[in-house]
């Protein structure tokens, strides 16, 4: 059976033109996004992994539909959320709600928690306003809150209680998917794991999808079906976490794997190689990641590599994944 | 192996009653603004005193009891014309609120509604919103109202205008500046993602966050048009007589410098009180409602 | 005087601060002392507000006016705590350098770089312009930093963190400090370049024989880095001692907490994470007895009584908990794992 996806982007590129810096020359471009295609099935999560300047958090505004793409699509449910009409836009933001990073800056200092909670509900045509009390108590409860916290503000509460509120505004308009921007990388590591279990709660109670973007490979490990490793805007490796993390078959997605310091005794320090930034404006000719690859050769200097078959539900865009795949792969923690 | 780390602890702390933390709790601790308070209050209470009960008339001219020196009748003597001084002091506190008030009042609403839309336009709008503030504020007060008077005949409203449109300039940018920085909030992002609109942004999550900024802004403003009232008046574009104005009596002070300078010394003074008073206020309030020392509602 | 060779670079014994927090005072730590010498590494490991940025600040003598320092910290054997600012002033950057977590803001954005580094040369060794300059260059050279001859002259803004990070380095470096003090310095940073920079600090350690003070709320930033290390909750030490030690056998509930809290690469969907109940204290209402008593599995009354002592459960391997004897034989650590 093949059911429409719950989300489904299609090479979605997107270029911001940057402030003309002479008269004579056409201003300069980034390509934030780079022709990305996934797709998220009902109650599957999508981790979306990569550094900063990867184009993981234009993605994340692209497909929430707080930016307008260069190009492609971005379709919920069969709705392209760029071609409908403003007013159908804002039903479908029932079905699709997001959590920020910033659980200092994402809730308003001056509204109390039952507004701040009940803001989706509000834009909805048919939102009975004398239920909001009631459904705001219902979903901080869910979240882990209670129901006295409602007329509380937003200072009133520390890191990971922040969080909780702007996870339950975000589950209060039921949505079959949550885009969280990097939900807990602001929280101290003892809060971190209580903000996980609780996704990963709401995730089982509601069939909720995520897609959860991070640096953490272990984050998105925890929590999700299938991952996607991004580089200068592109999709450089997608699969299942345990291919990715165990047959890893992208250069780039091993350098990050090798670069996570282990809680362990014994361990010392592992030399890593030295490795060149490379540019997001610099439009070359072959494989976006040669600059930094140790394997690099004159073939993936000259042909960009697609993002190809390399095992079960496992892609990558790589000439030598296979090499990269028999190297010895980096011990994980148990 | 170096020796053991080892740690010892003094006494633990006894915790402190936390001070307390209600906004008129700290306020009446804050030395400037109680000071602005009192001076700001003193000059509105004479002019609601002014409303009911002057010493004397401050228009009745009595010719012969001019240039009085300090009595029990006159407190503070008579100027050129025979008035007291007091009831002209008082009288005066009267029209320099009515401008300063509805002056400020034209600033705010045009320049905080023009400084929104800007923000939340941005692109063209913004653009041309800010160049026509600039072009605005490059005329000083006076040359509009000296321009204004021109057309219209010099008197109070022309004065008030005139100065409410100096306002403007000054409260678009400050409007545009702080909004732009709650446009930029990651809680802006949330409800733009939850589907609301630029009106319902503006006024449910960019202007609750900004008034404690227009408040502080609004006060100096106010101290600005009391000085450009005062201003006017001297230059005689402003409050005309008899209808008294500190402005009005340093003008006729001026001519009587040398006979009497006291003259120009009380409204002066009352000027500098209620300049002084506002600005201190203005600087409290910007100390009081600053979140971050305000933790606790 | 004793062997320089064996007598600790830094000592601090029994130090406590108390802060004026917008929550009234706050006893940001309490009793902290460790000792040490040329050449050893020291990594201090805990959430916000735990008090280990304090610690740091005030071996610097960078805390506000306002602060009370008790307890003494000797550099040499010269008494620092409570010293006058301007004598700190000839300390600072000479014989303690730190680097910040956040390198933009520690750099000064309108001045050159090739300035920024020379400035600590020209005023605590008096060298001249053009000496300063090539010293800089050299500085730069060595921490890695593309074609330092040309972009001396640039200013912050035009490079990427991971290399402004390199300046700050470089900054902290010019006067061959004694005792280096890197607070999160790699926090802001991606983790490619995160290992890059600590290959770095640790290359510069070994070669010119420094003291660090490392602070990170990364375990595994600390595990692979530093020789010793302590772990700090609400203003106290906790745990403290060699790291492979620590690592082998955690002894304290809260280093056991923080260590099973973490996701662990291969934790896979389905797996749950140990969590420690409740959040951080508030350094200005801290409990009266053990900081950690309200969120630990294995409170007691008599956790609650007291600041427990340090208890010592292994060589130089010392806990501040009453009850070890339960947390050690759940046997937490890589042993476990």
């Amino acid at each position: 059976m093949t059911a429409v996806p719950l989300l489904d982007v299609k090479d979605l590129q997107q270029r911001y033109t940057l402030r003309r810096e002479s008269l004579f020359r056409p201003p300069g471009q980034v390509r934030a996004l780079n022709g990305v295609s996934v797709q998220v099935a009902a109650g599957k999560s999508l981790g979306i992994v990569g550094e900063s300047g990867s184009g993981k958090s234009t993605f994340a505004r692209v497909v929430m539909a707080l930016e307008r793409p260069t190009a492609g699509q971005v379709s919920l449910l069969g709705r392209d959320l760029n071609r409908i009409s403003p007013d159908e836009l804002r039903r479908a933001r029932r079905d699709i709600q997001m959590v920020f990073q910033d659980p200092y800056g994402s809730l308003d200092p001056r509204q109390t928690i039952a507004r701040i909670v009940a803001e989706p509900l509000t834009v909805l045509d048919d939102a009975d306003r004398t239920t909001f009390r009631a459904r705001v108590a219902a979903v901080l409860k869910q979240v882990g809150l209670r129901e006295a916290d409602m007329d509380k503000y937003p200072h009133e509460f520390s890191g990971g209680q922040r969080q909780r509120i702007a996870i339950a505004r975000a589950l209060i308009t039921q949505p079959k998917l949550i885009v969280a921007d990097e939900p807990v990388s602001a929280l101290d590591v003892s809060v971190q794991a209580q903000v996980l279990n609780l996704m990963q709660d709401l995730q089982e109670q509601f069939g909720l999808s995520y897609i959860l973007i991070s640096h953490d490979l272990a984050v998105v490990d925890y929590l999700c079906d299938e991952v996607a490793v991004m580089y200068l805007g592109r999709v450089v490796e997608q699969g299942r976490p345990e291919d990715l993390f165990e047959r890893c078959a992208h250069p780039y997605t091993r350098a990050l794997l090798d670069a996570i310091p282990r809680a362990r005794p014994g361990g010392g320090r592992r030399r890593r190689g030295a490795q060149a930034i490379a540019s997001q404006s610099a439009a070359a000719a072959g494989c976006p990641y040669v600059a930094r690859c140790l394997l690099a050769d004159q073939h993936c200097r000259e042909v960009p590599p697609l993002l190809r078959r390399v095992g079960e539900g496992h892609l990558a865009a790589c000439h030598k994944a296979e090499a990269v795949m028999a190297l010895p792969q980096a011990a994980v923690e148990g | 192996m170096s020796a053991p780390l080892t740690t010892s602890v003094d006494a633990p702390i006894v915790p402190r009653p936390l001070p307390t933390k209600t906004f008129w709790g700290r306020a009446l601790r804050h030395r400037s603004f109680v000071l602005g308070g009192v001076l700001s209050l003193l000059v509105v209470a004479s002019a609601a005193l002014s409303l009911v009960w002057t010493p004397w008339s401050p228009y009745e001219i009595d010719i012969a009891s001019k240039l009085r020196p300090p009595s029990a009748a006159h407190w503070l003597g008579t100027d050129s014309f025979g008035r007291d001084i007091v009831s002209l002091l008082l009288a005066g506190a009267r029209s320099t609120i009515l401008v300063g008030i509805i002056a400020v009042s034209i600033g705010l609403t045009f320049g905080v509604c023009l400084g929104l839309i800007a923000s939340a336009k941005r692109g063209w709008t913004e653009e041309i919103i800010m160049r026509f503030s600039d072009f605005t504020f490059a005329f000083p007060a006076v040359l509009s109202a000296i321009m204004l008077a021109a057309v219209a005949g010099p008197g109070m409203l022309t004065s008030i205008i005139a100065i409410g449109i100096f306002q403007i300039p000054t409260l678009t940018r400050l409007t545009r500046g702080s909004a732009n920085a709650i446009w930029a909030r990651e809680y802006v992002l949330a409800a733009r993602a939850s589907g609301k609109g630029a009106f319902r942004i503006t006024i449910e999550h960019v202007l609750p966050n900004i008034l404690s900024i227009l408040i502080v802004q609004a006060t100096i403003q106010f101290a600005l048009a009391i000085l450009a009232e005062a201003a006017l008046s001297y230059l005689g574009l402003g409050t005309q007589p008899p209808q008294p104005s500190w402005g009005r009596m340093l003008n006729d002070a001026q001519t009587m410098l040398f006979q009497s300078p006291m003259l120009a010394v009380y409204p002066g003074a009352a000027i500098a009180i209620a300049v002084l008073g506002l600005n201190l206020l203005g600087d409290g309030l910007r100390d009081l409602l600053d979140p971050r020392l305000a933790r606790e509602r | 005087m004793a062997d320089p060779a064996t007598m600790p670079l830094i000592e601090v014994d029994n130090l406590g601060v108390r802060l004026n927090t917008s929550r009234g005072p706050a006893q940001a730590v309490r009793g902290v002392s460790f000792a040490l010498k040329r050449g050893e590494t020291l990594g201090l490991v805990g959430e916000s507000g735990c008090g280990k940025s304090v610690t740091a600040l005030s071996l610097m003598g960078l805390l506000p006016d306002s602060a009370v320092i008790t307890g003494s910290i000797k550099l040499d054997g010269r008494e620092l705590a409570r010293l006058p600012d301007a004598d700190y002033c000839s300390l600072r950057g000479n014989r303690i350098s730190m680097i910040f977590q956040e390198p933009m803001t520690a750099l000064n954005p309108m001045h050159t770089v090739g300035h920024q580094v020379a400035e600590p040369l020209r005023r605590h060794k008096k060298y001249s312009a053009a000496h300063a300059r090539r010293e800089a260059i050299a500085l730069l050279d060595r921490v890695g930093l593309p074609d330092p001859a040309r972009r001396i002259d640039a200013y912050p803004h035009q490079f990427s963190g991971g290399q402004r990070q390199r300046v700050t380095i470089a900054m902290a470096l010019a006067c061959e400090p004694d005792l280096l003090i890197a607070d999160e310095p790699t926090t802001a940073l991606d983790v490619t370049i995160q290992g890059q920079i600590l290959d770095l600090i640790a290359d510069l350690v070994e070669e010119r024989g420094m003291s660090m003070i490392l602070i990170s709320h990364d375990l595994g930033v600390i595990a692979e880095n530093v020789q010793r290390m302590m772990v700090m909750y609400g203003g106290t030490v906790v745990e403290s001692g060699p790291t492979d030690e620590v690592f082998r056998r955690m002894g304290h509930p809260y280093t056991q907490g923080l260590f099973r809290a973490r996701p662990k690469l291969g934790a896979r969907k389905g797996t749950r994470l140990t969590t420690i109940s409740g959040t951080v204290p508030e350094l200005a209402d801290l409990p009266v007895g053990c900081a950690f008593g309200e969120r630990c599995p294995l409170v007691e009354d008599k956790c609650r009584v007291a600041l427990p002592p340090m208890v010592e459960v292994g060589p130089a391997h010392v806990v501040r908990c009453v009850r070890t004897d339960v947390s050690m034989a759940a046997n937490v650590g890589a042993l476990s794992a």
